[in-house]
């Protein structure tokens, strides 16, 4: 229930997995590793918890799709083709391509077989590798070149490396990536259209419903907005320390400065707001909470707030905006905060 | 003495091991229990000797936590505890509880297979469901071992993930 609870908790899953999978290699641990695994599960019960129900769940995953309709070599094209939607579900394969798999005499060879096609066809193609995080969740990668990515809650990274290029789609969320030099390789993200190129530099990826938000920290950026049916190379606009560029579809690049630190205060999952909407503040908010702010009424969602708050604490921002006598607050637990404007804030 | 626990240490690989496992997965299926069941193991595990347990440390916990569910259904059924040479006894647990709790495990685990990337996905059922090794994994879909083995912790840790929300509402 508690969200510093749940946040540790998802730690602690993920160290079980990466030691169930090591645990189960055909070679056995180096002594060291041994020890560091007793040392690991030492720490808590949640420890031997998350440790016992991964054992149990890595062997129940020989019984997952014990029909074989999930064909794999589709599912490695699908990933390839990078058409990749955020939560896609099984392709439902028809009912012969079925019964031809069954028919097929070794299953496994079988597989290899497709996975064998399916790697012919697209060997010229770059592997993609996919990062994401739950709600609440931050975490850091550090790619094969060195570079590092911070990804914040509910964020989906794919990241495309060969000898050419370094290119990273941001599907989803918000990236602060500092690169490292490589002057044969750009370094390349991609949110939808929007193109941001960086060498050896600092710089923070927002990517919302309606628009695409890069600030820079350190070094220079080039930003480029492609358009769908052109082949013409879009012009680039180039952005140094401070600056930020809002890009929206069908819009042209709006340019600003602003204060590096605040556009990576999630970070430190702070919550910075300089004269934002309440309507904004509280989709901030629900980016990093489950139980969710509703803001009713459109005086008060477009009333300007003024604060820096804890991500994992909507409460306190809650409380500051209750200081005004004319909004009430319907709490659905485990659900949502509505926030309702009362007539008198209406004029 | 070394001969007798390096027996029972084996218990916990191959079809043996398989089903010790389907028995501390009926433990584990109530949120509370498994808190309990985990609660016990850790205590014990904190009193061994590191140099008793560090050769074989999965299979020591495993075999710990066993133990424990094991003494608790004896108590539960007004029995003196066992010794840990009575595991014949959780052999027949094939109840039908049992097998539709692990029918339910596994549906938990197809619905978040459907959360992961398609890569991952396709290296967690080659590994898992289709008995690829990971060398052949790597080699099949043209990734490092390395890469192989981040999809399935990843793969596991989101399967985990995608179930603890649950257990929680």
């Amino acid at each position: 229930m508690n969200n510093d609870v749940d946040k540790a908790t998802a730690g602690i899953i993920e160290q079980a997995a990466d030691w169930v999978v090591r645990l189960h290699e055909d070679v056995s641990l180096p002594a060291a590793e041994r020890r560091a695994f007793l040392a690991w599960l030492r720490q808590s019960p949640v420890h031997v918890r998350e440790f016992l129900q991964a054992e149990v769940d890595w062997l129940a995953l020989e019984g997952v799709d014990s029909e074989h309709g999930i064909d794999v070599a589709a599912l490695l094209a699908e990933d390839e083709t990078n058409v990749v939607p955020l939560r896609e579900s099984a392709p439902a394969p028809s009912r012969s391509a079925k019964r031809r798999y069954r028919d097929v005499a070794g299953l496994a060879a079988a597989v290899i077989v497709a996975v064998a096609m399916a790697t012919h066809f697209l060997l010229d193609s770059q592997s993609t590798e996919s990062y994401f995080t739950a709600l609440g969740e931050q975490r850091s990668i550090v790619l094969p070149d060195g570079s590092v990515v911070e990804l914040n809650t509910r964020s989906r990274l794919d990241v495309r490396f060969d000898d050419a290029r370094r290119d990273v789609d941001l599907l989803a969320g918000e990236a602060l990536f500092t690169v490292e030099k490589d002057s044969s390789r750009p370094f390349r993200v991609f949110s939808g259209a929007i193109e941001v190129q960086a060498v050896g530099t600092q710089f923070n990826v927002y990517r919302q419903t309606e628009q695409t938000v890069v600030t820079v920290l350190e070094g220079r950026v080039a930003v480029r907005q492609h358009e769908v049916n052109s082949t013409v190379p879009p012009e680039a606009v180039e952005l140094s320390v401070g600056e930020q560029a809002v890009v929206q579809a069908e819009a042209t690049l709006r340019q600003v400065t602003t204060s590096p630190s605040k556009a990576v205060a999630w970070r430190q999952r702070r919550l910075v707001f300089e004269d934002e909407p309440l309507a904004n503040v509280a989709a901030e908010f629900n980016r990093y909470n489950s139980q969710r702010i509703v803001v009713e009424g459109d005086v008060l969602r477009a009333r300007r707030i003024n604060g820096v708050f804890n991500a994992d604490r909507p409460e306190r921002m809650m409380q500051f905006i209750m200081r005004s006598s004319d909004v009430e607050l319907v709490e659905v637990p485990g659900k949502e905060w509505r926030l309702v404007g009362l007539p008198s804030s209406s004029e | 003495m070394a001969r007798n626990q390096r027996r029972w240490l084996d218990e916990f690989t191959g079809e043996p091991g398989k089903r010790l496992l389907r028995y501390l997965a009926a433990r584990l299926v109530d949120a509370q229990q498994a808190d309990d069941l985990a609660q016990e193991t850790y205590l014990r595990l904190l009193r061994v000797d590191e140099e008793a347990v560090i050769r074989e440390p999965r299979a020591y916990a495993l075999r710990v936590a066993a133990n424990v569910a094991h003494e608790w259904r004896s108590l539960a059924r007004n029995r003196l505890p066992h010794g840990s040479d009575a595991l014949e006894a959780l052999e027949d647990e094939s109840s039908p509880e049992r097998a539709f709790e692990q029918r339910e495990r596994v549906d938990r685990l197809n619905r978040a297979l459907e959360t992961l990337s398609p890569n991952c996905r396709a290296v967690l059922l080659l590994h898992r469901r289709d008995k690829l090794t990971r060398e052949q994994i790597a080699k099949t879909v043209g990734i490092s071992v390395g890469m192989v083995k981040k999809h399935l912790a990843q793969g596991l840790a989101v399967c985990r993930r995608f179930q603890s929300g649950r257990d929680e509402t």
